[in-house]
């Protein structure tokens, strides 16, 4: 009946899992292994937990909102690999690195508190003919993670104590079981939520060069010329000619 | 010679008078074109000069086909360069030239190839022809050479 009631209460519980030790290995001995592999966690994932992003803008500084800024431009450059190369090292400056990189899109990940400044750079590249500027509120998300985690690493421990208490094998047997699922899912949601945190901390920022050649906005070619033909002759695309 | 061939010699001779353009280029440009069309009827003339920063200076002349005034050519031009090249226009002003003839200054600044530029136009109706006076550089050497080609505006004949 004991076995029975143990189960169903693990069966209850959020679970995951991860490596377990020797089916016939002491209690307490068990339950330490299993408590030093939860404790192995990733530094990096830990600090994750407790990010709290301000906002880019930095009109809230105390804003504990997580927020994922993207940015997507297209830009009319003379050289699109010189205007690259410029982006490029302009981020870095910033604090940024690169993410992707072909011969006229250049992807980078800036520090939250840069983007901003990183998007006031860009039209001094070129022609910005396009722009798409994003803000997701991921605050939810990361609050719903957190909470999975909590949950998770609580019933992990108090597997870890009911461990030590039993003697029965098929009881023991089936506690490593709930808690090899437990671990993997903590492990799981370690990475969500790291994997969510570094999008809050970096933001993205694409662009797209295209290289233009000799052409203005709205010059002549591009919308019609004016049908009085010595002003077609005259304005800053003439004196190209 | 032929009675043609004089009659193109004296007609080009003649409307030279009307058709030659004429400006004191300021100091910091070299003329490096400048020629005069005069079996052109009216002549067309145009005067190119270049600043060793690239600033451009040149000075046309168009023969008006469609009997415009100055006020009519001074909002096309404006027309065309506001709405259909996306230029901002940033000042206007009155000018003359040598003869007291009246003309419209615009300065703009627009993006083009890629590079940040003003651009300087001054219209003048002279009769049978549209004489134009343009200045362009990169935004940030073209102030130095706006008072220099404004003064020169008042040569122009």
């Amino acid at each position: 009946m004991r076995t029975v009631m143990l189960l169903l209460a693990l069966a209850m519980l959020p679970g995951c899992a991860s490596q377990v030790a020797a089916k016939r290995q002491r209690a307490p001995e068990r339950a330490a292994r299993f408590a030093d592999g939860a404790a192995a966690r990733p530094a990096a994932v830990l600090a994750a937990e407790s990010v709290a992003l301000a906002d880019p803008d930095n009109e809230d500084a105390t804003s504990d909102r997580s927020v994922v800024y993207e940015a997507d431009y297209q830009i009319l450059v003379p050289s699109a690999r010189e205007a690259g190369a410029r982006f490029l090292e302009h981020a870095k400056t910033l604090g940024g690195r690169l993410s992707s990189r072909s011969l006229s899109r250049v992807e980078v990940r800036v520090p939250a508190a840069r983007f901003q400044a990183l998007l006031e750079f860009l039209p001094g590249l070129g022609r910005v003919v396009a722009e798409s500027v994003r803000a997701t509120d991921v605050t939810d998300t990361v609050t719903d993670l957190r909470l999975r985690l909590q949950t998770a690493r609580t019933s992990h421990t108090r597997l870890l104590s009911l461990l030590d208490k039993t003697s029965n094998v098929e009881e023991i047997l089936a506690v490593e079981k709930e808690i090899r699922r437990l671990i993997g899912e903590i492990e799981q949601l370690e990475g969500q939520l790291k994997n969510l945190s570094e999008q809050v901390a970096y933001s993205r920022v694409a662009v797209a060069f295209r290289n233009l050649k000799n052409t203005t906005s709205g010059s002549p070619a591009a919308r019609g010329p004016s049908r009085f033909w010595w002003i077609n002759r005259v304005g800053v695309e003439s004196f190209d000619d | 010679m032929t009675r043609a061939t004089a009659i193109l010699v004296c007609t080009a001779v003649l409307s030279c008078g009307t058709g030659c353009l004429h400006l004191d280029v300021p100091r910091d440009f070299l003329v490096v074109s400048s020629w005069t069309d005069a079996f052109e009827v009216p002549p067309a003339a145009h005067i190119a000069a270049v600043a060793a920063d690239e600033a451009q200076l040149r000075v046309s002349s168009f023969r008006d086909d469609w009997d415009g005034n100055l006020d009519y050519w001074y909002q096309a031009l404006e027309h065309d360069l506001v709405d259909r090249r996306g230029y901002t226009l940033l000042q206007r002003a009155d000018r003359q030239d040598a003869k007291g003839l009246s003309g419209r200054e615009m300065v703009f600044s627009v993006t083009h190839a890629g590079i940040s530029k003003k651009y300087l136009v001054c219209v003048f109706d002279a009769g049978q022809r549209i004489r134009v006076v343009e200045l362009t550089a990169a935004a940030e050497v073209f102030d130095r050479h706006l008072e220099a080609v404004q003064a020169a505006i008042a040569t122009l004949r």
